[in-house]
């Protein structure tokens, strides 16, 4: 939009790579205008996949296309370098280079181009400005707060107008004060960008604040994707599951009652049947230290605790049981239930607490069981 | 020297305490070897002919070995930072097979002695050498026995030293930047001039001031490659070496010239290269 010279190009890739004994193994594909973020946990390829679009680490297999650029092409030998592939990278740690100063880190690009540095500089003034950094025009990077850092270093990508915006977890090296303004702002940019954005990170607000596409890349594959608020109502996998902050369970389900694959039975509100994923709030489990009289259509059962933990305003209670569960309740009541490791303990959830969504047959190997933060 | 500034002095107090206590098993050797460096310097000093010290600096053969060991020394330098680095450059960052084998070769001139490295550069570039033959009755060039010897003798001997430092620095420094910088559209040559480069400038000033060190004092190549010819070829180090036979007085004087240039240069290059040292 107001970036206007931003092709409108989009990205439709499939990587095969490897590196050691990893394999990384995805189809991506995202539209101009979109932000798709591609959430894992360390180690899960995400970084690789990155540098492939980039083009700094060679496909074993596959094609990369950009609008109607074949950037690479390993079947047909088509390897485009790095430097001619007009796509934008914002760096872990930024990078910017340290013996240059704000505005010549983002007027750097435009001299490679061959644009002369009085023009060069008055572009790099102009998107300083626009991201809110002009001031600092004349300080070297290590003067710079990680703020500051960040806000250079999406001048210095964006002023190219590139075809493809690449950022690799864009705010981690930020504090929380930091994180929260520049969140906002980044996705701010990012819509007036135009291109399409490839967002890595793995911190899962992030990724659902910056995104309007989610795909989760665990061990070198992709799995699961979606909208980020289906994607966190619906998950697929422990990792999910445990960023999202539910319990998440498998099991055949049959007239309203799920059979769980870890053992015990749950009573759910929803009529489906088949395999299942069952995905329970901490907060919607209440505790007791009685077995409590029954009620309304809600599942009871027993278990004992295995620790306790502080999260947020709210304590959360690990259980095992048949099935396993978090429960998170307040420390009044924590307090009140006088509750300590190894004592027995009823749970209770109302049937329709829980969600149940079938598992579909591609998806159903990924999967693993439990869920919830540590 | 500069005052000391606030914050300085505060951090530095500590440290001041610590090393005054410095154990004996490191205080006792570091002093011998202190007195071990310093005490021929003193003899130089003590056995100086000062009376008749600026008759001998006035004479004009000194004076053109000492110009003459300043200009070679220089262009060997430059010669070497002009390939040097190009060298170091391959050896750091691409794949080259038997890399290991011509980084021990390239090398090689720190531990050969001197004398055979100029025989070698004889046999190489001489009137009947294997590439100064064809010099020779190709392009009527003859390399030994003039300054242009002189210079690339010290170039054989010395450019080992910039090329260990600048490729150890082209190791340490962080390969991303120059990612980043192709990622910006700046072709391979860009990104080694003005990111590459930049980043490992204090190296590259360390090495070519270790290299034109050892340039100035070089002796066994250049006196069997280039000779003993004054105006020519005659460096500082030959002219002490020739004048200790005739007038050890002048030997002396002229090793004190050598030492007072080798300390004023050192002098001036060793705070811009201590504190930009390593490369943050």
């Amino acid at each position: 939009m107001t970036a206007g010279g931003a092709a409108e190009a989009a990205l439709d890739a499939r990587v095969l790579a490897r590196q050691g004994g990893f394999q990384l193994d995805v189809a991506l594909a995202a539209v101009p205008g979109e932000v798709v973020a591609v959430l894992g946990p360390n180690g899960a390829g995400k970084s690789t996949l990155l540098r492939t679009l980039a083009g700094l680490v060679r496909l074993a297999d596959g094609r990369i296309r950009l609008g109607d650029r074949v950037l690479d092409d390993v079947p047909a030998g088509v390897h485009i370098a790095p430097e001619h592939r007009r796509i934008g990278v914002v760096f872990q740690d930024y990078l910017l280079f340290p013996h240059l100063t704000a505005l010549d880190n983002v007027a750097y690009g435009l001299r490679a181009r061959g644009l002369r540095r009085t023009a060069a500089r008055q572009s790099a003034r102009r998107w300083l400005d626009r991201v809110g950094v002009s001031d600092r025009a004349g300080s070297r990077p290590p003067q710079l707060s990680g703020g500051e850092a960040q806000r250079v270093a999406l001048a210095r990508a964006l002023v190219l107008q590139p075809d493809l915006l690449l950022l690799d977890e864009p705010l981690a090296a930020l504090d929380a004060g930091a994180r929260l303004s520049l969140r906002t702002d980044l996705r701010r940019h990012l819509t007036s960008y135009g291109g399409p954005a490839i967002v890595v990170t793995h911190d899962a607000v992030e990724a659902m604040v910056l995104a309007d596409r989610l795909m989760v890349l665990e061990r070198g594959r992709i799995v699961q994707q979606g909208a980020p608020a289906e994607v966190a109502r619906h998950p697929r996998t422990g990792y999910v599951a445990s960023l999202v902050g539910v319990n998440l369970y498998r099991g055949i389900a049959r007239d309203g009652h799920v059979a769980l694959d870890g053992g015990g039975t749950l009573l759910a509100a929803e009529h489906t049947s088949g395999p299942v994923y069952v995905a329970l709030r901490p907060s919607a489990v209440a505790l007791h230290r009685q077995p409590p009289t029954p009620g309304s259509p809600r599942n009871t059962w027993t278990g004992t605790i295995s620790g306790l933990e502080a999260v947020g305003d709210r304590v959360r209670v690990a259980v095992t049981g048949s099935p396993p569960v978090f429960a998170d309740i307040t420390p009044a009541a924590a307090a009140e239930l006088g509750l300590a490791a190894t004592d027995q303990v009823w749970m209770t959830v109302k049937a329709s607490e829980l969600v149940v969504y079938p598992i579909t047959p591609d998806q159903g190997s990924a999967a693993a069981d439990q869920g919830v933060p540590p | 020297m500069t005052g000391l500034r606030g914050p300085d002095r505060l951090s530095s107090a500590p440290h001041r305490t610590r090393r005054a206590s410095a154990p004996w098993p490191l205080a006792g050797p570091a002093v011998l070897a202190v007195a071990f460096l310093l005490l021929p310097l003193a003899g130089l000093l003590v056995r100086a002919p000062w009376r008749s010290l600026p008759a001998l600096l006035g004479d004009p053969l000194v004076r053109e070995a000492l110009r003459l060991s300043l200009l070679s020394a220089s262009l060997a330098t430059a010669l070497a930072v002009l390939v040097g680095v190009p060298l170091a450059w391959v050896l750091a960052r691409t794949r080259l097979p038997g890399r290991p084998l011509l980084r021990a070769l390239v090398t090689l001139p720190l531990v050969l002695p001197p004398v055979v490295g100029g025989v070698a550069l004889l046999l190489a570039f001489g009137r009947r050498g294997i590439v100064g033959r064809y010099l020779d009755s190709w392009f009527g060039i003859t390399i030994p026995f003039t300054t242009t010897a002189v210079v690339l003798a010290e170039t054989f001997v010395a450019m080992p030293f910039l090329i260990i430092t600048v490729e150890g620095a082209l190791r340490a420094s962080d390969v991303r930047y120059e990612e980043a910088s192709a990622s910006l559209g700046a072709s391979r040559w860009t990104t080694f001039r003005r990111v590459t480069l930049p980043l490992v400038a204090p190296s590259v000033t360390a090495g070519a001031v270790l290299c034109w060190a050892r340039a100035l004092g070089e002796f066994g190549a250049t006196i069997t490659f280039a000779g003993n010819f004054p105006g020519t070829t005659q460096t500082m180090p030959i002219a002490v070496y020739i004048a200790l036979e005739t007038d050890p007085g002048a030997a002396i004087a002229l090793s004190l010239v050598l030492l007072v240039v080798s300390i004023v240069i050192l002098t001036a290059l060793r705070d811009r290269i201590v504190r930009s040292g390593p490369v943050s």
